[in-house]
């Protein structure tokens, strides 16, 4: 029988064992709290730690002038929910309030209800809000009787283009400038080629957080210092740029082409005043476009090759003339067509039709096939022939990139002869440009040293970077002032002795001078050549005094629908050298766009 | 002196009201309500700095204002109310117990006070009534239920007569939680009536309590003797042992059903410890335990909840942001902490209204104080539950009969385990249950539980109680006896 102070000594055994377990309870807790502190308490704060980063301001890009602003960025606010803790009437009123506030219809408004009644911790409900719109949310977010909940406005940067296009629908020079997506990179043109410029540097926050990832004020450090975007400001000339735009819109509907494109240059810095495209697009509708358009964005300038054609006897005039074999004055027979390779293979002229015995000078302004064959055949052998044609056209910068401040620019292809050794039907096709893969940009900058004296300039599109100038890039010479000289007289002759070419090219009161091309276009689907389709070709230069050119002006027609007068003789509304006659004329007589005088000797005067 | 001894009960009237003065309990109140008013001082002067900080403003002179001035007032006020209520009564109960247990309810009051209010809030018509406030009320009250049942308890006959309608009701109240409560993190607890809510499983451990009192007074010598054998295992005769066994089998299967191991456990540790202290039988403690363990590998293995749990507790930063993303919150708490803490009001849970530890009020007050008091705050802490556990023991110690020995043993169990349990679980020691900290944390049903609690042991602690009715099985030898002297 156990009586009560048996059960008194058991109730201390009770209290001695809670003594225990409390005394095991601070035990442990001292471990937390003494032995393990410094270590928790050191994980705690890197957990607790974040950084994030403050977004730079992107730098604008301007016109050459300084006053044009072509792109730049504002502010502007992105509206996302936080629907987690809402009560569902809560949930209601947010959604009707956003909706009223956004002007939302149909899908859109069913779409943005649907994510203010998920009960999400965060959904974006829009991006790029006005600022009336903002104002509208943050009214309707406070004050004594809130009809939204939930919502969060965090700023957000929004790329504008602010000059409209010369064509409809497009905003000025939008391939040249490319565009900056969400994430606030450049894509295309001088956005992305100057990203790291244009955007700066952010600046790197560490602060503090509590659990609920809510910042601790006054807890922040800056990591690392940001600095904002620079400027750009670019060499084009944005009243030309529009007038080039036009021109190139207008040639576009008459000739029923793909795509035109121009360039104008000044051939002694390399600065690009004009640099256009058409089809363009809205640079501020990029979004929209990458879904159904995403072609566009590609610059034909610096991204697509072509056959050039007969543009690049230019080139075969500078090998044969370099050579010493061929003078602008030695005459030539023209049969009309030629068979080569021991009868295996021929070409003929456009017209195939013979000519009478001309000059070198007169075959390269009639655009005579035949003719820059026989003059490329005088070279040598043809593997001699070979050779020297392929260093001509590397040294003229075929083959690599320009280097033009433009993001994408691709190399084309030209075949080496040391690898594949060339025919002689190779060497033929060579003369008259066809067989090798090039950019418009690529020609204009050949054409350049040709009219600037002899020396390879780098294109570049950007002319001060923040308030530093940038310097023209010299690749140094790349023929002799003679030969230049004697080039340009060429290409003055192109325009003067054809009567046809004269008739669409001459600029009274100017000297003009350049050469055509119209190549055939291979249609890698069908394995043959593209039918009554063409790539045109005109690059020239305008003078105001002669023989100093002051630009050199590249113009491509692409795919053109001309109409055949007869064979070898094709019509369309604007030929490619009317639309360089306009582009140059337009170029000429933009006011301040050119310096009153060139700082280059004169070209010394050589024997005809 | 025989008289009362007789069949007939005392005639239910309260005799001799005298005022009696308690100076201990005075003393030690004024005590803790300086200890209040400088805590609450601190965590005004402290949020006001923060708060400046946070905008940047020059703070010009320091404000020592509580955050709630009229609240700790009212609340220190009630504590003082109580205890002229008993200086009025005269009645010669324990003075110790409603210091401590204020105290606890004080430090409770402040650290709801300084929790972001919207944790909890609660509409009465156009009342809403935040964090503190509800705390507040809930505290007050208490401390009426308190004051009451220490006030008007006498006898203790309606207690151990309706042993079996108690241990009915107990096992009502649960299945109509099981029936018609409404579910709160996967856990069936809560019971609403109207605009009120509470979780019955607090109130159903008095009633535990009291049930299993009664029980083993009345069975005690029959349990004690051993009269069964089962292998090296000594039991009782097993028709003794099933009702006590099969109620203590159905509130802990109940609680198993409705997920809440807290209180299965907190229920499991205090029929032991009672029937260790009714009986004397180290054996059946062991065996209690063996079974404990071998039950828990099964819930182990068959729940998937309760597998969290346990994983959560063995590595809790194998997944820190997730599922072991409260346990490691609170040990950094802790480490913040460390040990004299950071200071009431300058610990993480108020920055930026967010709380690390979400339950930080009703499971993890430990941790929020742990962070602001530190270890030394912490073990006064755990000093002031082992104040009332002793309390409790030495009024057992001090009944006139078994009942209320074993009744007063088990209602300061039945607070100072739970503590523990909790403590423990906080410290990462065993498995984490979701189960209050008495006095401290946050909730009506907790409260008042313990209030009603401690608020039997004030009662039972009066040592010019009503004398406890004669023991029916040996009514005959004593009034022999009387008869004889």
């Amino acid at each position: 029988m156990l009586g009560r102070t048996d059960s008194r000594v058991r109730a201390l055994l009770i209290l001695l064992a809670f003594i225990l377990v409390a005394g095991t309870l601070g035990v442990r807790l001292a471990y937390w709290q003494v032995t393990r502190r410094d270590e928790l308490a050191a994980m705690a704060v890197r957990e607790s730690s974040t950084t994030y980063s403050i977004a730079a301001q992107r730098g604008s890009i301007y016109d050459r002038t300084g006053t044009v602003l072509l792109a730049t960025s504002v502010s502007r606010d992105l509206l996302a929910v936080d629907s987690k803790d809402l009560t569902p009437g809560q949930q209601a009123s947010t959604a009707a309030t956003v909706v009223r506030i956004l002007g939302l219809t149909g899908d859109a408004a069913q779409l943005a209800t649907q994510l203010v009644t998920s009960g999400r911790p965060y959904a974006v409900l829009a991006h790029d809000l006005t600022p009336d719109q903002s104002d509208a949310i943050r009214a309707a977010s406070s004050g004594s009787s809130p009809t939204a909940f939930g919502l969060i406005l965090s700023p957000e940067e929004l790329r504008q283009y602010t000059q409209p296009g010369g064509a409809p629908g497009t905003t000025l020079a939008a391939q040249l400038l490319g565009f900056v997506n969400r994430a606030g990179q450049g894509q295309y043109g001088v956005e992305e080629y100057y990203q790291s410029v244009l955007a700066g540097k952010d600046t790197v926050v560490a602060a503090q957080q509590d659990g609920a990832g809510n910042l601790v004020p006054d807890t922040s450090t800056v990591l690392e210092q940001g600095y904002p975007g620079k400027d750009l400001e670019l060499t084009i000339d944005a009243s030309l740029q529009v007038a080039v735009e036009q021109e190139l819109l207008a040639a576009w509907i008459a000739d029923r082409a793909k795509r035109v494109s121009a360039v104008v240059m000044d051939p002694y810095d390399g600065e690009v005043y004009a640099y256009a495209s058409y089809p363009s697009y809205n640079a501020n509708d990029y979004m929209q476009l990458a879904n159904t358009n995403p072609g566009v964005f590609v610059d034909p300038i610096v991204s697509t090759v072509y056959e050039p054609g007969s543009v690049f006897k230019m080139m075969t005039a500078d090998a044969v003339i370099g050579a010493g074999v061929v003078k602008p004055t030695t005459m030539f027979n023209d049969p009309g067509h030629l068979v080569l390779d021991n009868g295996a293979t021929h070409v003929h002229d456009a017209n195939k039709q013979s000519m009478p015995r001309m000059t070198f000078a007169k075959g390269v302004a009639w655009s005579r096939n035949v003719v820059a064959t026989e003059a490329a055949m005088r070279l040598g052998t043809t593997a001699q022939a070979a050779r020297i044609l392929y260093n001509t056209w590397l040294t003229l910068g075929y083959g690599q990139k320009t280097g033009i401040d433009v993001a994408n620019e691709v190399a084309g292809i030209l075949h080496d002869p040391s690898v594949t050794p060339w025919r002689q039907i190779d060497l033929a096709n060579a003369s008259f440009g066809q067989g090798m893969a090039v950019t418009p940009i690529q020609l204009a900058q050949a054409y350049a040293a040709m009219l600037n004296g002899g020396t390879l300039v780098q294109p570049r599109v950007v002319k001060s970077i923040g308030n530093q100038d940038t310097a023209a890039v010299s690749k140094g010479r790349v023929m002799t002032p003679q030969l230049a000289q004697t080039l340009m007289q060429m290409m003055k002759e192109v325009v003067t002795s054809v009567p046809y070419y004269a008739s669409g090219t001459l600029i009274p009161g100017y000297e003009v001078g350049g050469k055509t091309g119209t190549a055939q276009i291979w249609d890698t689907a069908t394995n043959a050549w593209k039918v009554n389709l063409f790539n045109y070709s005109f690059i020239g230069y305008i003078a105001r005094k002669p023989g100093h050119p002051d630009l050199v002006v590249a113009v491509r027609i692409e795919e053109g629908r001309p109409t055949v007068i007869r064979q070898g003789e094709l019509e369309m509304p604007v030929m490619s050298f009317e639309l360089f006659r306009r582009i140059a004329h337009d170029a000429i007589t933009t006011p301040y766009l050119i310096p009153d005088t060139q700082q280059v000797p004169p070209p010394p005067q050589v024997a005809p | 002196m025989s008289a009362i001894a007789r069949v007939r009960p005392a005639p239910r009237r309260i005799p001799n009201i005298r005022p009696r003065m308690r100076r201990v309990e005075l003393g030690l109140l004024l005590v803790v309500a300086a200890a209040l008013v400088v805590g609450g001082a601190s965590l005004g002067a402290t949020e006001r700095w923060l708060r400046a900080q946070a905008t940047g403003e020059a703070i010009t002179a320091f404000g020592f204002a509580p955050p709630d001035p009229r609240g700790l007032g009212a609340y220190i006020l009630g504590l003082l109310a109580v205890h002229a209520a008993f200086v009025l009564a005269g009645r010669r109960t324990d003075q110790i117990l409603l210091p401590a247990i204020g105290m606890l309810g004080g430090i409770g009051l402040l650290l709801m006070q300084r929790l972001p209010q919207s944790l909890v809030t609660q509409s009465f018509g156009t009342l809403e009534l935040g964090l503190g406030e509800l705390q507040l009320v809930w505290l007050l009250i208490s401390l009426a239920v308190l004051a009451l049942l220490a006030l008007l308890v006498r006898s203790d006959r309606w207690l151990r007569a309706y042993k079996y309608t108690w241990a009915a009701a107990g096992i009502l109240l649960l299945a109509m939680t099981f029936v018609f409560g409404t579910d709160v993190n996967g856990a069936r607890l809560t019971l609403s009536i109207g605009p009120i809510s509470g979780q019955p499983s607090e109130l159903l451990k008095v009633i535990l309590v009291v049930f299993l009192a009664a029980y083993l007074s009345e069975n005690r010598p029959l349990l004690a003797e051993e009269s069964m054998r089962l292998g090296p295992l000594r039991l009782p005769p097993i028709p003794y042992l099933a009702p006590m066994v099969a109620m203590w089998a159905i509130a802990l299967g109940v609680v198993v059903v409705q997920r809440d191991l807290g209180a299965a456990l907190l229920f499991f540790a205090v029929f032991l410890a009672l029937l260790f202290v009714a009986t004397g039988r180290v054996s059946y403690v062991v065996g209690g335990m063996v079974l404990f363990l071998a039950g828990s590998w099964v819930l182990y293995q068959v729940f998937a909840h309760v597998q969290v749990r346990v994983d959560n507790w063995l590595d809790p930063f194998r997944d820190p942001l997730g599922q072991g993303f409260q346990t490691v919150q609170a040990l950094y708490a802790f480490g913040r902490g460390g040990l004299l803490g950071v200071g009431l009001g300058a610990g993480l849970p108020t920055i930026a209204g967010h709380l690390p530890v979400p339950a930080v009020h009703t499971d993890y007050p430990l941790a929020a104080l742990g962070e602001e008091l530190g270890l030394t705050g912490l073990l006064a802490i755990f000093g002031l539950y082992l104040v009332i556990v002793e309390r409790g023991l030495r009024i057992a110690a001090a009944a006139q009969d078994e009942f209320r020995a074993l009744l007063a043993a088990g209602l300061s169990l039945v607070i100072g385990v739970q503590a523990f349990i909790i403590a423990a679980g906080n410290l990462k020691l065993i498995p984490l249950t979701g189960i209050t900290l008495p006095f401290i944390s946050y909730g009506g049903s907790s409260l008042l539980a313990n209030a009603i609690a401690a608020g039997l042991l004030l009662a039972l602690s009066d040592a010019g109680a009503v004398p406890p009715p004669p023991p029916r099985a040996r009514r005959w030898r004593r009034r022999s006896r009387e008869e004889r002297a």
